[in-house]
Formats: structure tokens, C-alpha cells, sequence
């Protein structure tokens, strides 16, 4: 009994999250992901579900499939076990770090904490690919290509064989091979012809040029851009396909010995690149081969001394939807002027900026051919709100400054009370995980910089438990410590608040790397720089403001999907038995759902379900298991075919005590029942092979028309 | 069908023994070469070459096996006596094939015996292969993680973490449900090793220390830290008073985790901070961006390092590329290969500090008969240098069990968690070894657990007797209703990879995707006559006849059509029984062709017909089909053919359905409705009762299999 329901992510291009029930018991969901203006009213669907589910299964390391892991851990009880990948672990907190900074960059933005993202993480259980999870059912990860483990999940229960794969890519990257599923043009036999195969269809209208027209199109675009004075912007996520282009553009830079900057700008980009560096065995093959021959690590970026960056430069920055991040900054920045250029590597998600630079520039860009559509001249005016995170000045300034002051010492006196009651529970308590810290705590700290003391007051009252009671009794003696000098500092206790302050600091301003991944920090002058000083107190401003884009445009398809033709050609190829169409324009699941019924091998059951449609799509295969005796496996006749040993087998039924399974013995000749079966052909019929074996017999053979095999003239073989 | 019977008494398969073949490391340390054969498939595990001997006597009996029969290698480390000989193997043998390691051993391998390959002094003829061959056979090794499942033509694997060293792997090995572990385990400080989830059949353990076991009983973790403190404590002492300590080390592995270790207490001891600590190995330089990248293959500890910064990258260690650049002033720390002193560098050094009583050796690791080290050990007043002059040993010598290889608690804990019922011992020196197995057997006897332990030697082969049992799955529709005692179960058997499943032919492209198909056969005979004639007569023969909507006939299976006025065609799915009835059709149209004038006289052509069938014999000439398979006449006949068969047959008088048989002077009373045979004589009964069923299946009508 297999139940599927859609909870995001179907006949739209929506983030992805569905739920698998199994037989009644297990609900396994489907990723869980987000886009990124965190609206709350969309998980609306997962909410409801959020508290039933058994299993989590994360397939890539971005937004729109784990976006709202961590949002659901904490607010809707999502406390389920979840398996990914050890790079989608390490990959996806990146992506949930960086995307919280874009924002708390731009906006006051509570929906939820860094504390969350940690916790979410820490409790995923890492899979290997090809490494069996077993608990009455199988969950095994294979992998998909188009990010670092990504991952195409098997689901399996008894004869109930579900693969689910969406985002993968057949062909091999500089970075990852292609997926598994279909390698060489041969389908993985670990995961063909599955009980039911859900998969996307999110290229199903689009046709890729090959590799080599797309490159040469991105390196033409920048090299054309600079030879202009002008500067490049590509827009990224920042933790999945950011390290393909990445490692694309320093090679070529290596290669041509570019001068100008190449620059890697996410809040994480230090981070992420050091992760990319230890996953090294969940790249491709080249790239291992690479590292064992020369042991050069290809994140061992080359491009140094880039604290400043005049002139023209390459810029890859988050996020890819342009809605927030580093990206939008740059290009509200750089888009006015008609030197600079800006290359979507995606289509970003529906109603982003994104999308509707994409959609401009498709129509702009329509009359052309070619394998790859050329850069348009950017002539769009727009109305944008726009958000900044800006320091205080003059009178706000001290009006803050006098506030704060006030505060402090109104807290100061508070906590220093608790944590004079605190500090003697101490001993007995037991330590508390740091998820407990209300969010909005978290959140006016970050915001509103406390004194360092105060903070740590607070943020230490929340490892323990502050039941009621206490608080009705805080006059509880300090047991105090002394030595030669005097009372004992906690030195850990001070230790970390500074730390924390520190961290907090630095994740708000952003942490801005290079590619040559030493900690340069950027040059004020920059024109990135629009951010406050770390200690500087700031306030968030809003305002709508009309942009008139003038630069250069060019979509070039780097996303490293299948496209509609690998995409028609590998599905049917899998063979399942069922089909479920999902996370694609109403449009594109059509065109697919259509393309595959029109193949006549292909299953007749192919389901393109709505959000929040119920499916019921059990395969209802019975099956039971026997023991079969020695006498009949000697006695059956084998002959082989391809890998598989086939022979009829006539057996008898029974149930011997001390066995809970039947066992299939021999019939004894008595009761051989009189009808013989009927012969099997089995195996492919090659007319030309049958064709051999005829004239080798002494028969004349020759082929005659269109596949008719004519034998002594008198016999007509057609298959 | 007759022979079945003997097939009946199970047959002791040559295929239900599982054979372990130690060709290398068997009573002896070095040379890890096994192989394990079962069903057919054969596994072989490590292709090391023994450190004492050089050139071809230094590899394993590779002449024991035909190379080329070897479905996979797996290697478990990159330690030369498990790894060095691969490039032989895949090179200068017939093997083909798949060779398995993990990543990190991988990435180690090449350099570590491009290294071996450089420094072996041995004369050019002898060389077991060049780096080109070593080139060649990185290339032919593919790379796994651990917990990744891999089936190769049903050999399942999967490596476990085994501590040791980076990337060291335990196999679990499954062969149709049968499963072996190959591990050399260890649980130290960068690798933790693992227990594999399933209880194997069969362990293959190292023994190489034996019982050796004199550090106090202490948990693992403890050991360690006392291992580690004593250790940090030694070298301190020695440069603090102003000695040299000198470390002979491999290259790689364990070396590894001193120096985190003494990164570690340097940067806790300030005070050290003028004694430079130097790591003397060009390789071990290359080598250390593996550490630094398969961070994710080590314990919990260091990758929770890894996050804040990668504790591969060292603050006080320095490398000293080669003897020019050292200045030999003072105290220091030096690490140096080889790791027993035989050669080279550490030889080198030994040799020019062991007169000075302020200097220090340490000895961390196992060490093989007769190499320097483990003289050294015995602590003799002098030592013959490289050169042959002789020195005096003042220095100090320690040895501390730094070993990453298994003592006897650790190794008994080990095989007594993992709980396998056949244990079969490997690289150890044969005392060691036989004291080991002599411990846990006594272990085992007084536990009264059924643990059998072995200690193969060389080329000696371990045969363990396993008989699977044979479970088989039947699905689809065959298994639409569960079964019931003595049902009948018919379909079709499909095993891969020693899996079976039952099912109908129908599914048989659904489950298993084998195509099947069918032939069609058509035939087109010439036929002058009314169809109506045709249909008459085989309506006589076959009884009603099925009429389709465009004028076809359908005789159960074959089609017959008249085509055109003087044309009839044929059609029939292709299988015995529809092509025996295919023939009398033809015959029966053949007949009416050749005489048209036959239309009346219908008897005649069924005798012709009834002629034509193979399917009867001679003896039922006389048997009128025409005539309804009464009781009478299938008597008449099975008492024909019991009369053929046994001579005199006599009815029984007060009954109709009972005969008596005579043959010879015994005498069987046979009731021909129920089949029931009494007689005294068994070979009599058996003769009659194997008689009985067929004469019956001959004489009833044909049964026609459903069309598909």
C-alpha cells in the first residue's frame, strides 16, 4: 500500500516536498524545501503533516530541497530521523547559513535562528552512496550528479521498489560524474524497473546546446564584458552548484592566465570551499585521479591579493533567485551601467528577479539562432524594494547609544541576579541543548548588540531549566571559590560570550572571501561595501526605488539538469512500473506525462497529481517466500540467458514443522499432472543470429525486404 | 524423467564449500594474500609481498590459483605487505578481474610504491615490476567508501572503517546468504574502528601479537592515553636531557598519529618550543594532503577539529627533505623511515647517534625477526653497522606498543563480539599464532561455545562446509493466494546472483525483464473444396469448432482461415502440442484434397489420421476414437497394454474393475478405477505403479494448453 501526497512542489516549479506513506505505517518525506522569502503561509501543507512523518530524505544541498528542514525542526515538531548525504549535511548548512545572512543583511528576519539550522543538522544521520538503511525498509542513496551528494533515493519494501530522483544529470561535469541512474546509456540494475519511479519534470520543453557551445558562449560573454571595462556578474547558490562554476572558471582562468579578479562572494564562501576540500571521494573521478597523481586539491584557488578589486572583475555571488544576497546588491549596483554583464546560469525560481530577467531576456533574445542564444542589451525599468541594513547616524545615533546604556544597566542589575540564583543550580542541573534559546532571543541579539555581559547573562540562563519556582526563590547563597587571588573566574563563562559576540559580528557583516580563499577582507571602498562596520550600531530601511537595467543580459544554462531529451530518454529506459510527474510548469508535466504515453513499452500509469493530491499507488504485487529443497534445485535445468539462470520448476507445496517458511520439494512423478507447460521463448530474437545458425545448418538464408528472412525460398521468417 | 530418483539423495555440492587458501601471511607476517572460494565465485583479499625477501620470493603463491579465474581483489590498506604486490598481479598475470580499495588507499598506493619500486635495491632482472606497470594499475583500481555496498556478479562487499591507518578496511563478504569478514582490527585515535552489523559465518582475523599482552587491563581508551602519556613523557625526557630521539617509522599510517600527538604536547608545553620536532620523509610530505582531505573518514573528534581548523596542518613539525638540510645540533626529534631500521635514513642516523647514552631510540612499532629494530630491542652492547665495523649501543631504547596491530585482548574482545562460528587466523608468526589459538580454544571450550579456529600455513586451504539454504520468492500472480499443503507449484524459476524467484511466464518480462516471445506460424496449402466440407470434417474430429466474425475457424489454437477460393492458411502459436494438432489438420486438409470423394466415409480418415499423430503409438491402431472414452473401452485398452507389458491378465470375477496380473509366479490384483495395486511382491507394485499413471495420461484425451 503506497500512498503519495503532494505537499509542495507539483504542475508548478515550487520548492519540493512530498510525503510517501507505505503500507500505513512509514511516512517517508521527500525533501522539504523552501524558496527564499521564507513565507511562512506556504508550508501551510506541511505543517499539517509535519508531526506524523517517519522519515526525512534530503537530496541536494539547496534551498528548494531542504529549505524548510530547519524551520519545520523547530516550529513544527519535524523531529523525524533524516539521511542524506555527508556533503548535503555539511553542504546544506552553508546554504541555510548564508541565505539567513543575505537576509538578516536586508531585513529583521525571525523566522528562524542560526540555533535552529544547527540543531536541524546535528541531527541528520550521514548515508554513503550505495549504503543500505535498513529498517523493515530499505533506504539507499545513489548518486544523481548535479550537486556535491546529491543523491537519488531508492525506497524499498518487499516487491514495493520506489526511486525517487529529481534534479539529476546523466552527463559527466568537470566536478561530479553523472548520476548512476543512467551511465553509458545502461540504467543502474539496482534501479531499474521500480514499483514506481517519481521524478521531475522541470526541463521537459528545454533542449541543452552541448557543453562545449554553452562554455565557449559563458568564457565569450566575460571575455567580451571585460575587454570592455565592464564587470561580470553570476549569480549562484551558495553551497551546490557555486563549486562546479567555480572550479569551470578557475581552470579557464588558470588556463589563460587571466589577470582580472575572479571573486567568490557568499557569506560562507571560506567555509564552503574548505568543506568542498575533505569531499573530495564524492567528486568525479578526473578530479580524484587529479588529486592522487598530483595532489592538487581543485579548491586550492590561485587568485591571491584581492583585498582590492578596481576595474573590471567576475563576481559569483548568492543567491541565483537575485531576491537577496550579495547577488541583488551587485547587480542593483551594476546593472545600470551598459559595460557590465550579467549571466543567469539558471531560470531561478517563479516570480523571483530572477525569472523575470530570464523572461526578458527569452523574449528579447527570441529572434536569434544558434546553439546558444546571444547577450541582449538590458533596457527594463523596474521597480524594486529595496532593503538595506544602514549604521545609525547623528541624533538616531545617540539616541540609540543612550538607550543601550540605559538598558544595560537596567539589565546588568537583572542578570546579575539571575545569574547569581543560576550559577547554583548549576551543579545539579543538567545541561540543556542551545536550541532551547527562544529564536527572538537570538534575533535581538544579533540586531541589537548587547553589552557582551548582559548577553551572556541571558544566553546562559537558557542551558537550564528555569522552572517557576526558582525564580520565586533567587535568594539562594552563591557557593564561591577562592584561591591566592582572590574569587575564581569562570574564564569559559567569559570565553564564550566573547566568542559568540564575535561570531555574531562577523556572520552579520557577512564573511567575504575570495577565491584564494585567505580571509582578505574586502576594501571599503568597494562598492560592495554598503555594510556597517561590525560595532556600529544600524537600523533596516525599506524603499522602493526605480532601476533602470541597462546592462548586458545572457542566459546560459549551467544548472546541470537532464534537458527534455536526456530527460524522455532516460525514464523510459528505467522502466517503471508506475510513474509520478512532479516539480514542473503545468505546461512541461503535459509535454512529459504526453512524450511517455506515446511510447508504447512505457507504463500506462502515469500521474501528474496537483498539490496536496492523495495518490494511491500501490503495485499490489503479491509475493511469498519458500524454501527449496536440494532434490529441487538439482533437479531443475537451468540454461542461462544474459546474467539471469532460467528453468521451468514444478514443485510441491509443503509445511514442515519445524520450518515457518513452505518448502517447495520435487512432485513426486505420481502426481505430475499429464499437460506438459508450454515452451518460453525467451531473450531478445536476432534475425541475423537466427540467419547464422540456419546456414550453418545446411540451409539457405537470405534477407529479402525489410526484415523478412527468406529460408530455401520456401520459409518466410519476419520477426 | 525416469532418473529423477536420483536426484533425490542430496548431493554434497563441491559448490557449498567455502575455501579459505592462505597464499601469503599464513604463520608469517608479511605477504597478505588469501583467497576464498565458494559457489563458483572467487574472492581474493590483499596482494602484499614479505619485507624479509626481495624480487619474485618475497611475493605470495600466486602459483597456487589461476589468476585469471579471480573475480575480485580487495585490498585492505596500503601497507606494502597487503598492497606492494598488486601491480604484479594486475600486470604480469593473467587477471581480469576487479580490484576495490578505498579512497584514501587509493590515493596513498601510488605513491607509497612508486616509492617502494624506487628503493628496492634489488638488481634490475629481479624487479617484480616498473612504474610504468604501477601507472597501469592505478588505473584498474576502483575507489570505494566505506558502507557502500558493492555486488559484483553476486560477491556483495561492504568495507568497514578498521582503524589502523587512513582508509584501512574491514571486508564483510557475502556470497549467496554466506558471509565472511576480513578485518584487521584496531580502535585507536584517528580512526575509529567499527563492528559490522551482521554476524558473519566466518572471521578472518589477524594474530600477529599473539598473546602478547603485558599493558595493564584498562579500557581502550585508556590504554591509549597511557600508550600516549608514556610515550610524550620518553621523548620528553630525552630532550630534555639533551638527547637526540630518534623514531623509526613507516611512512605512512601510524606515524601519522605521533605527530598529531606531538603537535598536540608541544603546543601545551611552551617550553619545548626550541626543539625542533622533524618528520624525515619526502613521501610521507606527499602524502599528507590525503590526511588533510579524507578528514571525513576519520573519528568523530577530528572532524569536529576539521570545522574550527584541519589538524593535518601542523604548527611545530617541520620536514626535512634530506640529510644536507639538517643541522645536527642539540636536541631534536626525528621521525624517520623505514620503520625497522633495515636502511636508509633511519639506519643512517641509528647508526650516528646510537654511541651518545643522551640520545634515545623509540621504537613504536611491530617489528619484524632480524631486522635492526628488533635487534636493537634486545638492547646488545654493540651493533654492526651497515658498513660491517662495529659500534657500541649506548643510547637508550624504548619500546612502546604503539603498533596499530591488535593485542591479544583486543583481538579476543574483537572475535568474541563479532561472534562468528568459524575464526580463521592469519598474519602472525606460527608461535605467536599457535599460542593465540591455543588461548581462545581453551577460552571457547570452557564457555562451551561452538567456535572453530584455524591457522592455515601457506597454500594450506581451511575447508568450512556451508549449506545455504535456498530460499526462493515467488511473485505476481503465481503468488496470488498464499499456499496450502501440497499445492502444486509451476512456473518459472529465474535466479541471479543466487537469488530466486518463481514466477508465471507472463511476469516474466515485469519482474525480471526478460523478454519473452512467441513464434506464430502460418501455413497456406492449397484447397479446392467447400470450407464448409473442410469445417465438416474437422468438426468429426475435434468436435465444435469456434467461428469467428471473418469467417475464420478456431480450433482451440489454430486458426484456419480460407484465404481465397482455392486457399486455406493455418495459423497457430508455436508450441508442441498446437503443432501436433497443427499436423492432423494439415493431414485432415491434405486428405480432403486428395479425395474429395471421402466426404462420406469419415471413419476412414480419422484411422489415417489417428496413423499421422505421433503422439500414438502402434499399439492403439485398434482404438477407435470415434467412439466416447467410455469406461469400457479405456478398460480394454489399459488391459492391452498390461498384457503387453506383463504377459497374462485375468479379470476378477466378483468385480468389474479389478484385474489379476500374473507374471512369472507372482501375482498382483490391480483396481483399475482407483489405481490401488496389492500384491506381495514390491518390484512387482513399484513396476505397476509406475505403469499405471502413464497408461492412463496416454489413453485420456488430449489436454490443450491455455493459449497465451
Amino acid at each position: 500500500m503506497i500512498v503519495f501526497t503532494v505537499i509542495s512542489g507539483a504542475k508548478n516549479e515550487d520548492a519540493l516536498c512530498y510525503l510517501l506513506e507505505v503500507d500505513d505505517e512509514v511516512r517517508i518525506m521527500l525533501d522539504c524545501g523552501w524558496n527564499d522569502e521564507f513565507n511562512v503561509e506556504d508550508l501551510k501543507h506541511l505543517r499539517r503533516v509535519a508531526k506524523q512523518v517517519d522519515a526525512l530524505l534530503l537530496s541536494h544541498p539547496d534551498l528548494s530541497h531542504l529549505g524548510a528542514y530547519p524551520y519545520a525542526y523547530g516550529h513544527f515538531g519535524l523531529s523525524c530521523p533524516v539521511y542524506a548525504t555527508v556533503p548535503v549535511v555539511h553542504m546544506g548548512r552553508m546554504c541555510m547559513y548564508d541565505i539567513f545572512q543575505s537576509k538578516t543583511n536586508e531585513a529583521k528576519f525571525d523566522t528562524f535562528a542560526l540555533d535552529n539550522v544547527d540543531a536541524a543538522f546535528e541531527k541528520v544521520n550521514t548515508l554513503k552512496y550505495s549504503q543500505p538503511m535498513c529498517k523493515g525498509i530499505t533506504i539507499t542513496a545513489y548518486a544523481a550528479g548535479h550537486t556535491i551528494g546529491g543523491t537519488i533515493w531508492k525506497i524499498k519494501k518487499d516487491t514495493e521498489e520506489i526511486v525517487y530522483a529529481v534534479d539529476y544529470n546523466h552527463k559527466k561535469e568537470r566536478l561530479y560524474d553523472g548520476t548512476v541512474l543512467h551511465n553509458n546509456g545502461v540504467v543502474l540494475d539496482a534501479l531499474s524497473r521500480p514499483s514506481l519511479m517519481i521524478t521531475d519534470a522541470y526541463n521537459s520543453l528545454i533542449i541543452h546546446p552541448a557543453r562545449k557551445y554553452r562554455d565557449a558562449a559563458l568564457f565569450d560573454t566575460i571575455t567580451n564584458t571585460m575587454k570592455n571595462k565592464g564587470s561580470v556578474l553570476l549569480p549562484t547558490d551558495s553551497s551546490a552548484r557555486v563549486l562546479e562554476l567555480a572550479y569551470l572558471l578557475d581552470q579557464h582562468w588558470a588556463f589563460y592566465q587571466f589577470s582580472y579578479p575572479l571573486i567568490l562572494l557568499t557569506h560562507q564562501s571560506y567555509r564552503t570551499i574548505q568543506f568542498a576540500k575533505s569531499m573530495l571521494e564524492w567528486m568525479s573521478d578526473a578530479i580524484n585521479r587529479q588529486f592522487d597523481s598530483k595532489r592538487e586539491n581543485p579548491f586550492e584557488f590561485r587568485y591571491k591579493e584581492l583585498s582590492k578589486y578596481p576595474g573590471p572583475k567576475v563576481v559569483l555571488a548568492s543567491s541565483s533567485s537575485l531576491d537577496t544576497g550579495y547577488a541583488r546588491d551587485l547587480l542593483l549596483e551594476w546593472g545600470t551601467s551598459e559595460s557590465n554583464a550579467l549571466i543567469l546560469t539558471d531560470r531561478g525560481s517563479p516570480n523571483s528577479l530572477a525569472r523575470k530577467l530570464y523572461n526578458e531576456w527569452d523574449r528579447l533574445s527570441q529572434a536569434n539562432d544558434g546553439p546558444v542564444k546571444p547577450s541582449v542589451n538590458l533596457n527594463l525599468t523596474m521597480n524594486l524594494l529595496i532593503k538595506k541594513k544602514v549604521p545609525l547616524e547623528g541624533t538616531e545615533l545617540s539616541e540609540y547609544k543612550s538607550e543601550l546604556r540605559k538598558k544595560q544597566e537596567r539589565e546588568a542589575a537583572q542578570a546579575a541576579l539571575i545569574a547569581k540564583s543560576l550559577s547554583i543550580i548549576e551543579d545539579d542541573e543538567s545541561d540543556e541543548s542551545e536550541s532551547e534559546i527562544g529564536d527572538t532571543d537570538i534575533e535581538e541579539l544579533l540586531s541589537k548588540h548587547f553589552d557582551l555581559y548582559v548577553r551572556d547573562a541571558t544566553k546562559y540562563g537558557g542551558f537550564f531549566k528555569q522552572t517557576q519556582s526558582y525564580l520565586m526563590f533567587p535568594y539562594v547563597e552563591k557557593r564561591k571559590r577562592y584561591d591566592d587571588y582572590g574569587e575564581i573566574i569562570q574564564v569559559d563563562q567569559f570565553a564564550r560570550g566573547i566568542v559568540d559576540e564575535n561570531a555574531g559580528n562577523i556572520e552579520v557583516n557577512g564573511d567575504k572571501v575570495d577565491m584564494s580563499s585567505d580571509k582578505d577582507e574586502f576594501d571599503k571602498e568597494d562598492s560592495i561595501n554598503t555594510f556597517p562596520e561590525s560595532n556600529v550600531p544600524t537600523k533596516y530601511v525599506s524603499y522602493e526605488q526605480e532601476i533602470k537595467f541597462q546592462c548586458q543580459m545572457r542566459f546560459i544554462d549551467l544548472e546541470g539538469t537532464n534537458d527534455g531529451r536526456s530527460l524522455k530518454t532516460i525514464v523510459p529506459q528505467v522502466q517503471p512500473r508506475k510513474l509520478i510527474v512532479v516539480h514542473a510548469s503545468p505546461e512541461a508535466t503535459n509535454d512529459f506525462a504526453q512524450s511517455c504515453l506515446a511510447i508504447r513499452s512505457m507504463t500506462r500509469d502515469i500521474y501528474t497529481p496537483d498539490v496536496g493530491e492523495v495518490l494511491n499507488v500501490s503495485a499490489a504485487i503479491n509475493f511469498y517466500q519458500v524454501k527449496l529443497t536440494d532434490a529441487l534445485v538439482s533437479s531443475l535445468k537451468l540454461s542461462k540467458l544474459e546474467d539471469y539462470d532460467i528453468a521451468f520448476v514444478n514443485g510441491k507445496i509443503s509445511f514442515p514443522p519445524d520450518s515457518s517458511l513452505p518448502v517447495l520439494d520435487v512432485v513426486p512423478i505420481e502426481e505430475l499432472s499429464s499437460g506438459t507447460h508450454n515452451p518460453v521463448f525467451v531473450g531478445e530474437v536476432k534475425l541475423t543470429e537466427l540467419k547464422r545458425v540456419l546456414q550453418s545448418e545446411g540451409i539457405t538464408a537470405e534477407f529479402k525486404d525489410e526484415g523478412v528472412l527468406v529460408c530455401n525460398e520456401k520459409v518466410a521468417v519476419r520477426k | 524423467m525416469t532418473n529423477r530418483k536420483d536426484y533425490e539423495i542430496p548431493i554434497t555440492d563441491e559448490n557449498d564449500v567455502l575455501q579459505i587458501t592462505a597464499l601469503g601471511a599464513g604463520n608469517e607476517v608479511g605477504r597478505s594474500c588469501l583467497v576464498i572460494q565458494y559457489k563458483g565465485k572467487i574472492i581474493m583479499l590483499d596482494a602484499g609481498v614479505h619485507p624479509a625477501y626481495n624480487g619474485l620470493a618475497a611475493l605470495p603463491f600466486y602459483d597456487e590459483i589461476d589468476p585469471a579465474t579471480v573475480d575480485v581483489l580487495l585490498i585492505s590498506h596500503f601497507h606494502l605487505d597487503h598492497a606492494a604486490s598488486l601491480p604484479y598481479f594486475l600486470e604480469k598475470t593473467t587477471f581480469e578481474g576487479r580490484v576495490f580499495m578505498t579512497h584514501p588507499t587509493k590515493a596513498i598506493y601510488k605513491w607509497l610504491l612508486s616509492d617502494f619500486v624506487r628503493v628496492s635495491n634489488v638488481a634490475l632482472d629481479e624487479m617484480l615490476y616498473e612504474e610504468q606497470d604501477l601507472l597501469h594499475s592505478y588505473d584498474k583500481i576502483e575507489a570505494v567508501d566505506y558502507h557502500q555496498e558493492v555486488e559484483v556478479e553476486g560477491i556483495k562487499f561492504t568495507s568497514y572503517n578498521a582503524g589502523h591507518v587512513l582508509g584501512a578496511a574491514m571486508f564483510l563478504i557475502e556470497i549467496a546468504g554466506v558471509k565472511a569478514n576480513y578485518s584487521r582490527e584496531e580502535d585507536r585515535h584517528l580512526m575509529a574502528a567499527e563492528l559490522p552489523p551482521a554476524q558473519p559465518d566466518v572471521l578472518i582475523t589477524e594474530s600477529t601479537y599473539g598473546v602478547q599482552n603485558h599493558e595493564p587491563r584498562l579500557e581502550k581508551y585508556k590504554v591509549f592515553k597511557y600508550h600516549e602519556a608514556r610515550f610524550t613523557g620518553l621523548v620528553h625526557d630525552i630532550v630534555q636531557r639533551g638527547g637526540r630521539c630518534l623514531m623509526p617509522v613507516f611512512a605512512l599510517g601510524r606515524a601519522q598519529e605521533l605527530l598529531l600527538i606531538l603537535d598536540e604536547y608541544w603546543e601545551a608545553h611552551p617550553e619545548l618550543e626550541s626543539v625542533p620536532i622533524y618528520y624525515a620523509s619526502s613521501l610521507a610530505k606527499k602524502c599528507m594532503a590525503v590526511y588533510q582531505t579524507y578528514i571525513n573518514m576519520m573519528n568523530a573528534k577530528i572532524r569536529k577539529q576539521f570545522a574550527i581548523s584541519n589538524p593535518f596542518v601542523f604548527k611545530h613539525i617541520s620536514n626535512l627533505k634530506n640529510m644536507d638540510n639538517f643541522d645536527d645540533v642539540g636536541p631534536c626529534v626525528m621521525m624517520a623511515s623505514p620503520g625497522m631500521l633495515q636502511s636508509g635514513l633511519s639506519r643512517e642516523l641509528f647508526e650516528r647517534w646510537c654511541p651518545d647514552k643522551r640520545n634515545g631510540l623509540v621504537i613504536t612499532g611491530y617489528c619484524v625477526d632480524g631486522t635492526m629494530a628488533r635487534h636493537a630491542m634486545t638492547e646488545p652492547p654493540e651493533i654492526t653497522t651497515l658498513s660491517g665495523a662495529k659500534i657500541p649501543l649506548n643510547m637508550s631504547v624504548d619500546y612502546i606498543s604503539f603498533s596499530a596491530h591488535v593485542d591479544y585482548i583486543q583481538n579476543s574482545k574483537f572475535i568474541d563480539e563479532i561472534k562468528a562460528p568459524h575464526v580463521v587466523l592469519v598474519h602472525g608468526e606460527s608461535n605467536s599464532m599457535a599460542r593465540l589459538k591455543a588461548a581462545l580454544q581453551s577460552k571457547y571450550t570452557e564457555r562451551e561455545e561452538n567456535i572453530k579456529i584455524y591457522s592455515p600455513k601457506n597454500c594450506e586451504t581451511v575447508k568450512l562446509y556451508f549449506r545455504g539454504e535456498k530460499l526462493a520468492k515467488a511473485i505476481g500472480r503465481l503468488a496470488a493466494r498464499y499456499p496450502s499443503e501440497n499445492q502444486l507449484v509451476s512456473g518459472i524459476i529465474v535466479s541471479k546472483d543466487f537469488q530466486f524467484n518463481i514466477m508465471d511466464p507472463n511476469d516474466l518480462k515485469d519482474f525480471s525483464g526478460i523478454s519473452t516471445s512467441a513464434i506464430i506460424q502460418k501455413q497456406t496449402i492449397a484447397y479446392h473444396s467447400s470450407f464448409s466440407l473442410l469445417r465438416y470434417h474437422l468438426e468429426q474430429m475435434y468436435g465444435p469448432l469456434e467461428e469467428t466474425l471473418d469467417d475464420d475457424n478456431i480450433l482451440d489454437n489454430i486458426k484456419v482461415r480460407h484465404i481465397s477460393k482455392n486457399q486455406v492458411q493455418l495459423e497457430w502459436l508455436g508450441t508442441s502440442m498446437n503443432d501436433n494438432i497443427a499436423d492432423s489438420v494439415l493431414a485432415i486438409l491434405l486428405n480432403i484434397e486428395s479425395s474429395p470423394a471421402s466426404v462420406k466415409i469419415t471413419k476412414h480418415s480419422h484411422v489415417v489420421e489417428s496413423s499421422n499423430n505421433p503422439m500414438k503409438t502402434g499399439d492403439q491402431m485398434e482404438i477407435d476414437m470415434e467412439t466416447k472414452n467410455t469406461s469400457t473401452s479405456l478398460r480394454e485398452a489399459t488391459e492391452n497394454y498390461l498384457r503387453k507389458q506383463f504377459g497374462e491378465i485375468y479379470s476378477k470375477d466378483d468385480s468389474e474393475d479389478e484385474i489379476i496380473i500374473k507374471m512369472d509366479d507372482r501375482i498382483a490384483e490391480v483396481n483399475l478405477s482407483t489405481l490401488e495395486v496389492n500384491t506381495d511382491d514390491d518390484m512387482l507394485r513399484n513396476r505397476i505403479t509406475t505403469i499405471l499413471p502413464r497408461i492412463t495420461k496416454l489413453l485420456n484425451p488430449l489436454e490443450f494448453c491455455p493459449e497465451y
